[in-house]
């Protein structure tokens, strides 16, 4: 499970991360929301160590990321960005082979080990078959199902999705966001679609100026009052199906 | 790679050591323009120049056309000189001395018509272009007559393939435009007289000519100035298959045409001594007899620009392998 | 798990086949030269030399094998690989498909370095100028890594135009120096660097710029699985446990001094840097342990047969060798893309 607490970053000309104190359980997906500028982007960014907070702490299992290696952290906590391309060739089995790149034990060759976690990585993703085409011959949605799977390759206790849906069409949406609620892998992942965040997440945690303002069950969290005073939106809340839905009224 | 001669040329050569031998042969300079003197026409790199009488104030953009009009004897025309690769030849330097100098290198545009000049001679093209005074056409149109050497003349219109006659020719055409023909005639003749008796001792030896270049030696080929001087002097020009007036080579092939004579070219930026030392240095060049046996001859850069100092890199050339012994077998 | 196996077996015998390729290419390329040697002549010599057998061959056709020949067949060799990994190392690192080991300035330093042995006329022959070049090299890559790399963080973009920056700089003050002096001699060594020629190979050089290319590459071999994890940028490299900076920096200080070293030997040879490593993609995918085993032989190879040319074709005239590797590289190349093309 993934801690943070009071978690700050500024940048001269604004604060970033505000207090941020929030909690991935074990084996859940967490919700990252808020509007653009909210600091989503760069939590999911200080939880993958790639930018160091200026107060606070996050723990991965009880251990502080800011003590881990690169490399032991890698082995931990894999990173599915928004948008991730490539001028270079490479096939399906080469980029998920990346994720195993933090479990190598030699320099050179790919053990038995890579070439297991590669397919079943692949098999998880639906992409079974795909192993021997070229990135260039991929679709949108295979790309990031193909990243998911290096991802998966790393094996991690905990997966960052850094608004992985954003370049999609909803099929591929939907598609991405049911792979990974199916991999059952401890995930935080910053979201855009309130919908999807619904849908798929546990608990939800709702940031607004860098500041958390709400955390728990999208049912419970997602109401108009917030969507108003984070988003600034007209919507109404209905429940459908034992789902939440979402509808918004156009800005008067 | 071989820079074009024109460029070559058009950098400020400091001071060379010239072995200065021969008389003067120019015509007496007291005399008076002859009887015929009027207007002449020529074509000149493809272009007519045409004076409608001799031209009185000359300004000469480079050292080799400043020695052809003092050699011809018309100090007394010229208003302004430029360009000194080398230290003007001691037969002319009482008359040099009293000639302006407009600049060291290329004279600015400004600088050239501030002297007033009615026609300007260059060795080189590179006198007109913008790193001279410009456009050649321009001065024309000015009504200042213009004259480059045939052999600096841009490709299209240089003579194919360089001979000492090229250079007479020259010698005769500004003659003309200044109406002293018959001294032209006594310089060509005592210069050939000099050509003819230096060649005929050379027995056919074969030459390469090292210009420079340690790497890849720079030699001269078919069409240039040194096969010009190669030429008068009797000798065969190993490299004279190559195309141009100088070409890159490698030692591998001078290796491999086991040339009887080695030509250093002794210029202030790469002096015969230091291509001497290379050649003694060089794991494999010093076991090629011309090189083990010493057979080199030096000759001075500044002989081997079309001009009057042609018949001393002749003669240097000539002399030079006479006087060497005759070749031991390799 | 099959089509890995029939790719990696494909690569590895590109290689294989590379490599024969180049011991047959050192071989061919010695017995070929103005001179006419038999083939028989040429090895009995080397045969000789490496202790095999007695010659009976004249001193000076001794000396055209073994010091003209063979040290200038190997440092095109050492020259064409060296270039060859250290563009592909360079244009993954900056992740820039048109960046090449001339990229930070290596080659203008070396020119200026050149020119300035030259002109302030330090000792004669060209292992002065050579060093020169080694110099001016050093200093201008230095330069260039003190301004982009100031804040420890070494971004392509910044190190990329610093470099250009620099390299105008230097070719600026190489103009300057020219024009100033007006020494031709200094014009022919500038033409000397810009174009590239391997005529002043010799053993001394050789015993150099092997060891340089043998210490890079292997340091390169090492680091091919981390360059792979560059295929994304350097932030998806930092979450696959690579530390990018250290990296960046180990591999652009290595590559850049053995840049250095090779201009300081045959100038600036251009296209092999730049071109050989996306034709070696062709060949054998954009995964570095397959792609270098793969550029640094076709490298080598490329190099060795191109500055065979350059001293033959033109006989007895010859060509810096830079002049042809565009000249031929550059048809082979796009023969080679169209055919990828039509394969899809």
């Amino acid at each position: 499970m993934l801690e943070i607490t009071d978690v700050s970053w500024a940048v001269p000309a604004a604060r970033i991360l505000d207090h941020i104190t929030c909690t991935v359980p074990a084996g859940s997906l967490v919700g990252l929301l808020g509007p653009n500028g909210s600091g989503k982007t760069t939590l999911i960014r200080a939880v993958a160590g790639l930018v160091r907070p200026d107060t606070g702490a996050m723990t991965i299992a009880g251990d502080h990321i800011a003590g881990l290696r690169r490399l032991a952290l890698a082995r931990r906590i894999a990173l599915l960005a928004q948008h991730a391309d490539t001028d270079l060739d490479l096939t399906v089995r080469d980029v998920v082979l990346l994720g195993r790149i933090p479990h190598r034990r030699s320099r050179w060759s790919d053990t038995a080990d890579d070439h297991t976690a590669v397919a079943e990585a692949l098999t998880r993703v639906d992409l079974a078959g795909f192993a021997d085409r070229t990135w260039l011959t991929l679709s949108g949605g295979e790309r990031q199902r193909a990243q998911l799977a290096r991802a998966f390759a790393q094996e991690p206790e905990l997966l960052l999705l850094d608004e992985p849906t954003n370049h999609l069409d909803i099929g591929h949406q939907l598609q991405l966001l049911s792979l990974v609620r199916r991999a059952k892998v401890t995930t935080l992942a910053a979201l855009h679609d309130l919908n999807l965040a619904a849908m798929f997440c546990d608990t939800v945690v709702v940031l607004h100026h860098g500041r958390v303002v709400a955390t728990g069950p999208p049912t419970e969290v997602l109401t108009s009052g917030l969507l108003a005073g984070v988003y600034g939106v007209d919507a109404e809340v209905r429940v459908h199906d034992g789902r939440t839905v979402i509808c918004y009224r156009p800005p008067s | 790679m071989r820079f074009p001669m024109s460029w070559r040329v058009a950098v400020p050569l400091s001071l060379v050591t010239v072995l200065l031998a021969g008389c003067s042969t120019a015509g007496d300079p007291a005399a008076a323009p002859s009887a015929s003197a009027g207007p002449a026409a020529v074509t000149n790199c493809g272009t007519p120049v045409t004076v409608s009488r001799p031209p009185a104030r000359v300004v000469t953009m480079n050292q080799p056309a400043t020695e052809i009009m003092l050699a011809l004897g018309l100090q007394d025309r010229m208003v302004g000189t430029a360009y000194l690769d080398d230290e003007i030849l001691p037969d002319y330097a009482a008359a040099y001395a009293k000639i302006p100098v407009l600049a060291k290198e290329y004279p600015g545009k400004e600088k050239l018509l501030e002297a007033e000049p009615d026609f300007v001679y260059a060795a080189f093209s590179s006198a007109f272009s913008d790193e001279g005074v410009g456009d050649r056409a321009e001065w024309q149109r000015l009504g200042v007559g213009t004259y480059i050497s045939p052999a600096g003349c841009p490709k299209q219109t240089r003579p194919a393939k360089l001979a000492i006659s090229d250079v007479f020719a020259e010698i005769r055409e500004i003659a003309a435009i200044f109406g002293v023909s018959d001294r032209a005639e006594a310089l060509i003749a005592g210069q050939q007289a000099r050509i003819d008796k230096a060649a005929g001792s050379t027995k056919g030896a074969r030459v390469v000519w090292w210009d420079g270049g340690s790497d890849a030696p720079s030699v001269g080929a078919c069409c240039g100035a040194p096969d010009m001087v190669m030429t008068a002097a009797g000798v065969t020009n190993v490299f004279a298959d190559a195309t141009g007036s100088w070409a890159d080579t490698g030692w591998e092939t001078v290796i491999e045409r086991d040339p009887d004579v080695i030509v250093l070219v002794d210029a202030s930026w790469d002096p015969a001594d230091k291509k001497k030392a290379l050649l003694a240095g060089h794991s494999t060049l010093k076991d090629l007899p011309a090189v083990r046996q010493q057979r080199y001859v030096v000759i001075p850069f500044s002989s081997t620009v079309a001009g009057v100092r042609n018949v001393r890199g002749i003669e240097a050339l000539a002399q030079g392998v006479a006087a060497l012994p005759a070749k031991a077998g390799s | 798990m099959r089509p890995a196996r029939v790719r990696t077996a494909g690569t590895a015998a590109i290689t294989l086949t590379l490599v024969a390729g180049l011991l047959v290419s050192v071989g061919a390329a010695v017995t070929v030269g103005p001179a006419d040697l038999s083939i028989g002549t040429v090895w009995a010599v080397i045969g000789e030399h490496l202790g095999l057998a007695q010659a009976d061959v004249s001193v000076l056709r001794d000396h055209i094998v073994w010091d003209l020949r063979l040290p200038r067949v190997l440092a095109a060799a050492a020259v064409g690989a060296g270039l060859a990994a250290a563009g592909a190392v360079m244009q993954t690192v900056t992740r820039n498909p048109l960046a090449d080991p001339y990229l930070l300035g290596v080659s203008s330093g070396a020119a200026l370095g050149a020119v300035l042995v030259i002109v302030a006329g330090i000792g004669g022959g060209m292992v002065a100028v050579s060093g020169g070049a080694f110099a001016g090299a050093l200093a201008t890559f230095a330069v260039v890594v003190l301004i982009a790399g100031r804040r420890g963080a070494l971004s392509p973009a910044r190190v990329v135009l610093t470099g250009v920056a620099i390299a105008q700089l230097c070719a600026a003050c190489t103009s300057f120096v020219i024009i100033w002096v007006g020494d031709p001699n200094a014009t022919q060594s500038i033409t000397f660097w810009l174009s590239g020629s391997l005529a002043g190979a010799t053993w001394a050089k050789l015993a150099w710029a092997i060891p340089a290319l043998a210490a890079v590459l292997l340091l390169v071999l090492t680091q091919a699985r981390t360059l792979n994890a560059f295929a994304f940028g350097e932030e998806a490299a930092a979450t696959l446990g690579v530390d990018v900076t250290r990296t960046r920096w180990l591999l652009l200080i290595a590559t850049a001094l053995l840049t250095a070293v090779l201009v300081a030997i045959s100038g600036a040879i251009g296209f092999v840097g730049l071109i050989l490593p996306h034709a070696a993609r062709f060949l054998a995918g954009p995964d570095h342990r397959r792609l270098l085993p793969v550029v640094v032989p076709a490298g080598a190879i490329f190099l060795i047969w191109v500055d065979t040319a350059a001293r033959t074709v033109f006989e007895p005239r010859e060509l810096p060798v830079g002049v042809l590797t565009a000249l031929l590289g550059v048809p082979a190349f796009l023969m080679l893309l169209r055919r990828r093309e039509v394969r899809g």
